[in-house]
């Protein structure tokens, strides 16, 4: 038995250790300046964002600052470095920030695309799900009738969103790990209960990806009609020019999610969450 | 020289009475001007309509210090008119000194009474600028029947105290409103941390992990139980396996030598035909030799019930190998067999 301690804090040993590999540390020494003044980027947006809280009390002169904020934590979401790894600075924690920035600066429609572009990078943090769902309860949806049906976001429910590749990946090493030794077991004592626990093992890796192949393949839908979000009330015609009939009688409120499915001549051709197509003006789409 | 005054006088009475029959006469051109309104010589500037004995024109005012922007109530008064009804009002817009000075509004008032004393004209004014000093000196022209030119009076100027305007009052402050979690930051290296995917390397050595670990495992049980080898294979017999179970039972057991004793006896019953009543360690033995079993094996066996047998009622400190051990290997040594 002493034996089977040994080999179990050695395989949670390498578990451990090929979970650390699975992270990349940020690119510590890349120069982060901001151009305007030459103080690192972060420290100026965090800078702007603990002003802006300071002066909460007055949202005319506070708006401005979370403004300033916003700014550069859009500077540092757009910043990649080439590599063999691909790095940036996506994280969970930058992608809150910038989108609390620019709703504090009073652009609700900004801050529902930071999160989308938080959760496209990480789909499976729950800080900024949670995020999202609060942003999207300040949107002024039509109450009632065909377009608030039309118009609410309704989430696609993928192993993706509830579990990162970093989960996936340790549940299947583990999956793998106890078929193998369920196995290996089986050989010393030849009782079959241990093949079919590793078989039981084996089939759960199966089903995991299964499930991420599912996730890859909704992603990779989703990817093909980009996101937009309106920017201010639109109407939605039903063709690419003011004098196209609306396609409902009141318009979109600002904050609605579309995904783009075309575009033509300053309009785009949107499709609504419920499935609802029509045409808007691209300078009120985010 | 009495007739002489006498008829001097009766001269001037007599033309006298020409004189105020010509006036008296319905063709007498000086009664119907003296009866008709205006008058030939009625002027033309500053001129009211105000008739009387020392007409007097004055200003007041509600206040004489304003903020500019502010307005003012001036009030002009006519006093000393005999037809106060008639007087007009002076029309401030037109005078230049105060149009250009001050945004007039008239302030409506019901006629005076036909025997009033004075007569009072107000006016909204509203300084144009911060340099106003006072209500401008109005000209007032009254005809006085007593005399052939018409006198003019002066309402004195009064003097104001405009300050310059008070800043605008910048709109009251509004709280930015929204959840607490929006207002906090998110700090520290984690910021700018991302992660990633495992990299492929990563699943190669997942894939590894699990064979090796198995593998691993296999071999450092075979080093610790150099025999295990044998008992995996010969746990395909069920009687090796019910016995080695029955083994280590045994070891917990509240007499261990004799479990052990006939978990060995079960055993080579099973695999025997030992005959019931063969239970002590010489009866075994015959029963196995009758039996054609392996000489060795069957003193091997015969020894470890001997073995038994002292361990219950002798004292314990041999120091060999631990009972239970010997009868595993003696299992394994039969399943060999």
């Amino acid at each position: 038995m002493r034996a089977s301690y040994v080999i179990a804090a050695l395989t949670v040993a390498a578990l451990w250790f090929l979970a650390t590999q699975t992270w990349v540390p940020p690119p510590v020494g890349l120069s982060v300046f901001d151009p305007a003044n030459g103080r690192p980027t972060l420290d100026a947006a965090e800078r702007h964002f603990v002003r802006g809280v300071e002066l909460r009390g007055d949202a005319a002169k506070a708006r401005p600052e979370f403004a300033q904020a916003a700014t550069r934590y859009d500077d540092l979401w757009r910043r990649t470095f080439p590599g063999r790894i691909r790095r940036d600075f996506r994280s969970p924690d930058l992608a809150l920030n910038r989108a609390r920035a620019h709703r504090l600066a009073g652009d609700l429609p900004r801050s529902i695309l930071s999160l989308h572009d938080g959760l496209a990078a990480t789909p499976a943090s729950r800080e900024l799900q949670a995020a999202l769902s609060e942003a999207r309860a300040a949107v002024a949806y039509p109450a009632g009738g065909a377009l608030e049906a039309e118009c609410r976001p309704t989430g696609v429910l993928t192993v993706g969103s509830r579990m990162s590749p970093r989960e996936g990946g340790l549940l299947a090493g583990g999956l793998w790990l106890a078929a193998c030794l369920a196995v290996t077991r089986f050989v010393m004592t030849r009782r079959g209960r241990w093949l079919a626990a590793s078989a039981a093992c084996l089939a759960g890796l199966a089903a995991l990806g299964g499930l991420w192949w599912h996730d890859a393949r909704v992603r990779a839908a989703v990817a093909a009609r980009p996101l937009a979000v309106v920017a201010a009330d639109a109407v939605l015609r039903t063709g690419n020019a003011e004098s196209y009939p609306a396609r409902f009688a009141s318009p979109l409120p600002a904050g609605v999610e579309v995904r783009v499915l075309g575009d033509r001549g300053g309009w785009l051709h949107v499709e609504l969450a419920g499935g609802a197509a029509g045409w808007l003006p691209a300078a009120v789409v985010r | 020289m009495r007739d002489e005054g006498r008829a001097r006088w009766r001269s001037h009475a007599a033309r006298a009475v020409v004189v105020l029959l010509f006036i008296l006469h319905p063709s007498s051109f000086i009664l119907s001007a003296a009866a008709a309104a205006p008058p030939f010589f009625e002027p033309t500037q500053d001129f009211y309509k105000a008739r009387g004995v020392g007409v007097k024109a004055a200003w007041s005012a509600d206040r004489t210090a304003l903020p500019a922007g502010g307005e003012l109530t001036a009030t002009l008064t006519v006093t000393g008119a005999t037809n106060p009804r008639e007087v007009v009002r002076p029309d401030l817009r037109k005078l230049d000194d105060f149009r250009q000075a001050f945004e007039v509004a008239d302030v409506p008032a019901p006629p005076p009474a036909a025997d009033a004393k004075a007569v009072t004209f107000a006016y909204k004014l509203r300084p144009r600028t911060a340099d106003v000093a006072a209500i401008p000196a109005l000209k007032f022209v009254y005809v006085n029947p007593a005399v052939s030119k018409p006198p003019t009076t002066w309402a004195k100027a009064l003097p104001l105290s405009v300050t310059p305007a008070a800043p605008p009052t910048p709109p009251a402050a509004m709280p930015l409103e929204g959840p607490e979690e929006l207002f906090q930051l998110a700090t520290g290296p984690d910021v700018l941390r991302t992660p990633l995917p495992p990299a492929p390397a990563a699943w190669l050595w997942l894939a590894l992990l699990g064979p090796v670990a198995g593998l691993a495992w296999y071999v450092f049980r075979l080093r610790l139980y150099p025999d295990a080898a044998a008992l995996a294979h010969q746990r395909r017999s069920r009687a090796a396996r019910v016995a080695l179970r029955a083994i280590a039972k045994a070891e917990h057991a509240p007499d261990p030598a004799a479990a052990l004793a006939d978990a060995v006896r079960v055993y080579l019953g099973s695999r025997f035909p030992l005959p019931p009543h063969a239970v002590t360690p010489g009866e075994v033995g015959e029963a196995l030799t009758a039996a054609h079993a392996p000489v060795s094996l069957t003193a091997d066996a015969v020894r470890f019930l001997e073995r038994c047998d002292a361990a219950r009622f002798a004292p314990a400190g041999d120091g060999g190998p631990s009972p239970a051990d010997t009868a595993r290997s003696l299992i394994a040594a039969w399943e060999a067999a």
